[in-house]
């Protein structure tokens, strides 16, 4: 990407197509630009999104009138790869750039790392990426960064409609003394961290795959994320996602059989699990001050917090670098000044991509699906930018359905009136329906007509299993496959 | 040495590893069990009706003959009540088709089926030789694929047969979807995934029952049941390529075994988002002021070249689609604002007829059918899609005579 600098100072050998005032030095989408130009060209297809989810996201003017009080709140998921990594100095210099100019800060944000590595703490109880998030801190002292084992994703209170409900997976339940357990039991006795790791280990180990195994990380990451933003009362979950990373998540996701829910992870807009109608589950209360967030309180089961306004929390789901190439991340993360390039380093080497989650559990002979797709990509995005900009629109313009209507599925008679309910019937009654719905492990909305007209195509005699065993939640097909093999 | 036994019957030792499942199974066990998921494709999609005459489209490969053999054998065992008949195409290539031609002459002995010959010749009166000759190797498969799909179909006719089956196998459709989305073509997407094309107005209708089942286990189906096949590539196809969709679904498949199902599934499930009829339900750009060429029936394009993409085939997509950026450049900003938020959720609501200038108009769908004036074919256009190239070729041809 990088050309040779300019012959020599003063005279413009190659001025650069957009300001004319500067020498070329980078080649950015067949034009020949500065570097000054280029830094711009990423930052505003950024902040482009940003003032977007800025629209979304309005706080609501006060009742007493004048200005809105409330600040926004975003929560940004760092894998500590170059998408993410970027994306927190494009906020960050946001955020400074408002303040030069004099206004209050646009946005307040909450970093969040979910560390997958699945390795226990050391001594002092800190995991091992905490020197990494230690000059994160220091380079951004304005945020918060907190660190999130991958096994917190066990400890989510399963009488959540939108948390994982462990008896819908055919392996052996995280914490036995739950099995069998109905939707009223109390949780039981948070168990050890080591525990917790330990028992999240030994459930990965007896996934069938690689390929399952990062599929399920990926799905544990994800509900890590967005139980975090709820957690801090956040508005919005920020995602690194490069074009590149979509359109390789919108090809793994076709590939891992999860096409109906699609067009709920590439697009930008409110949490597949998040559900307009109910207003109870996770409107939690604001931290009073900034310091409460450090402090991870699970406030989410308690209903209505008053500071709400009775206004439900929705929480949006964006990908502010959606029109970026990775490249072209990675181009720019080596350009700012000081460069980002040493904070990448400090992770370990694996993390190098916004996939970070999907490399550390594979050895080197069994691929994930994931990776798969990313080679295919890191070949075809030099040459072919265009079809993977198209990828990600082509899967936006994806209506996503609710829950289908079932052609002929005379198994759940309960369900057939399933969409009539979403508004009169109320607390239980509903949110039973709602878990109903969805699927049990990435709680995205069933697809019940198609599992109807599918069975049997598989050639295997297991498909009951997609009927739900009675009182649980189904899985969806997708993550039937990784579950099952 | 302790052999496994047959996970189906048990008693057998186990011979094959399913590629779909990696199931171990004896060989009889494999044959009926590959029988049987045909049977049910066959039965819960309602593919036939008792005494329907069906052409089963014959071109001596593999699929084909695999197709052949499976629906007498299920026509015999549960009593379809089909009248089947052997559809060949001749495209005038010699070295290749006449051999393959002579092998789907064996088959129709060997299945005791009648078979029909239809020729490009004496359709359009051009062989593929001769299309070659004139326009060069390159873009002949474009030809080849338009007059195939309308040749099927005027071959049925001249039978009276109203319904055609093809050897489309399960990693053809893969290829497809991953192709269609790659392309950003939603409507070819949704048509590609469905078993039965062709509506109520379209005389002759297509299906493919073998869309669940995988290349790897026809091969070994025609392998174990010792089928006379033809397995030599059209001399005309593209080479080997690199980058390409099919290559992406061998290795997935390598990953998962059942990741070629996987995308047939998912590919059925977002057919089935598609919002409206058409995909230019959004004023893009891509689908509506041009339309990215692609063969009519593009999958698994002619079956000798087992459907593969070319390289070239995506180099000729991201320079449409980069040309219709270029065009997008100049838009007026409301095309732009769309375009670019197009993901977003608002925008399903902004339906505005933004390029009534350039290119189709969006008051001409792309999938009314009518019948094209010249050869009375089925068409989307006035004039259809294989009258066009032959008016191309015949420019040429007298040409060359003056």
């Amino acid at each position: 990407m990088e050309l040779e600098p300019g012959a020599g100072p003063g005279s413009l050998t190659r001025p650069c197509s957009k300001c004319r005032a500067r020498e070329t030095t980078l080649e950015s989408r067949s034009h020949a630009v500065c570097k000054d130009c280029f830094m711009n060209f990423v930052a505003t297809k950024c902040i482009k999104q940003i003032g977007l989810l800025g629209k979304e996201t309005r706080p609501p003017p006060p009742a007493s009138g004048g200005p809105p009080t409330e600040t926004r709140r975003y929560l940004l998921g760092l894998s500590l790869g170059v998408s993410s990594t970027v994306l927190l100095h494009l906020l960050n210099e946001n955020i400074e750039f408002q303040l030069a100019k004099g206004r209050n800060a646009p946005f307040e944000l909450v970093v969040i790392h979910v560390d997958t590595s699945l390795f226990l703490p050391d001594q002092n109880g800190q995991s091992r990426l905490a020197p990494a998030l230690d000059a994160y801190r220091q380079r951004y002292p304005r945020f918060t960064f907190h660190c999130i084992p991958l096994s917190s994703t066990l400890d989510l209170s399963s009488t959540n409609p939108d948390d994982i409900d462990w008896s819908s997976l055919p392996f052996r339940s995280p914490f036995s003394q739950r099995q069998g357990s109905s939707d009223s039991e109390p949780s039981p006795p948070q168990p050890s961290i080591d525990d917790t790791e330990k028992t999240l280990q030994t459930l990965l180990a007896s996934l069938p795959s690689a390929a399952s195994r990062a599929d399920i990380v990926r799905l544990l990451t994800r509900h890590a994320l967005v139980s975090q933003a709820h957690q801090h009362g956040c508005q919005a979950l920020l995602l690194g996602h490069s074009t590149t990373a979509l359109a390789e998540l919108t090809l793994a996701e076709a590939a891992k059989g999860r096409g109906f829910s699609l067009p709920w992870l590439v697009r930008d807009g409110p949490s597949p699990t998040d559900d307009d109608e109910d207003d109870d589950d996770f409107s939690s209360s604001i931290p009073d001050d900034h310091t409460a967030t450090a402090s991870v309180n699970p406030t989410s089961n308690h209903a209505g917090g008053g500071k709400d306004r009775g206004r439900r929390r929705r929480l949006l789901i964006y990908h502010p670098l959606r029109e970026l190439q990775r490249r072209e991340l990675a181009t720019y993360a080596s350009l700012t000044e000081p460069a980002l390039t040493p904070l990448l380093g400090l992770a370990s080497p694996s993390l190098d991509n916004s996939n970070s989650s999907n490399n550390r559990i594979v050895s080197h002979k069994d691929l994930s699906i994931e990776e798969v797709m990313a080679r295919y990509f890191g070949e075809v995005e030099a040459e072919y930018p265009s079809v993977i900009a198209n990828v990600v629109r082509t899967a936006g313009k994806l209506v996503p359905r609710e829950v289908t209507e079932h052609e002929g599925d005379n198994n759940d008679d309960d369900e057939d009136d399933y969409e009539d309910d979403g508004e009169t019937a109320g607390g239980e009654g509903s949110k039973k329906k709602r878990r109903e719905g969805r699927c049990g492990l990435c709680r995205m909305p069933l697809d019940l007509a198609g599992d109807e007209r599918w069975r049997g195509e598989l050639g295997e005699k297991k498909e009951i299993s997609l009927q739900g065993r009675k009182g649980r939640s189904r899985l969806c097909y997708g993550c039937e496959r990784s579950t099952a093999g | 040495m302790v052999s496994t036994l047959c996970a189906a019957c048990k008693t057998e030792r186990a011979y094959i590893k399913r590629p779909k499942n990696h199931a171990k199974l004896c060989k009889t066990c494999f044959i009926s069990v590959f029988e049987d998921e045909v049977h049910h494709t066959i039965t819960s999609s309602h593919l036939f009706y008792p005494g329907e005459k069906v052409a089963i489209g014959a071109s001596g490969g593999k699929d084909s003959t695999v197709l052949a053999s499976v629906l007498k054998t299920l026509n015999e065992r549960h009593g379809y009540g089909l009248d089947l008949v052997l559809l060949s195409i001749d495209e005038g290539i010699k070295g290749y088709r006449d051999d393959s031609l002579e092998t789907v002459k064996r088959n129709a002995v060997q299945y005791n089926m009648p078979l029909k010959v239809v020729s490009y010749e004496e359709l359009y009166d051009w062989t593929m030789d001769q299309v070659v000759e004139t326009i060069g190797k390159k873009g002949n498969c474009t030809y080849c694929g338009v007059f195939r799909r309308q040749a099927l179909d005027r071959g049925a006719k001249k039978l009276g047969i109203k319904h055609v089956v093809t050897g489309h196998n399960a990693d053809d459709i893969a290829e497809t979807v991953l192709m269609n989305l790659l392309r950003g073509d939603l409507a070819r997407l949704s048509r590609s995934t469905s078993i039965v094309t062709g509506d109520n107005r379209s005389e002759v209708k297509r299906s493919k029952p073998l869309k669940y089942s995988y290349e790897k286990e026809i091969v070994l189906y025609a392998y174990h049941k010792g089928l006379d096949y033809f397995s030599t590539e059209c001399i005309y196809s593209p080479e080997a390529f690199r980058g390409g969709p099919r290559s992406l679904i061998k290795q997935l498949e390598r990953v998962r075994p059942s990741a070629i199902l996987d995308i047939v599934r998912s590919g059925e499930d977002m057919a089935r988002l598609i919002p409206g009829d058409s995909p230019s339900s959004c004023a893009c750009k891509g689908q509506t002021s041009a339309p990215i060429a692609a063969d009519e029936d593009d999958i698994g394009g002619c079956g000798s070249q087992g459907g593969r993409t070319s390289d070239k085939r995506m180099a000729a997509i991201e320079k449409q689609l980069r040309e219709n950026e270029a065009h997008e450049a100049l838009e007026i900003d409301v095309a732009k604002v769309k375009s670019g938020s197009s993901v977003g959720e608002r925008d399903k609501q902004i339906d505005l007829p933004l390029r009534n200038g350039s290119g189709l108009a969006r008051g001409a769908p792309r999938q009314v059918l009518g019948t094209c004036v010249r050869c009375g074919y089925m068409s989307s256009q006035a004039i259809c899609q294989a009258c066009m190239l032959l008016e191309n070729l015949n420019k040429n041809r007298a040409q060359i005579q003056i």
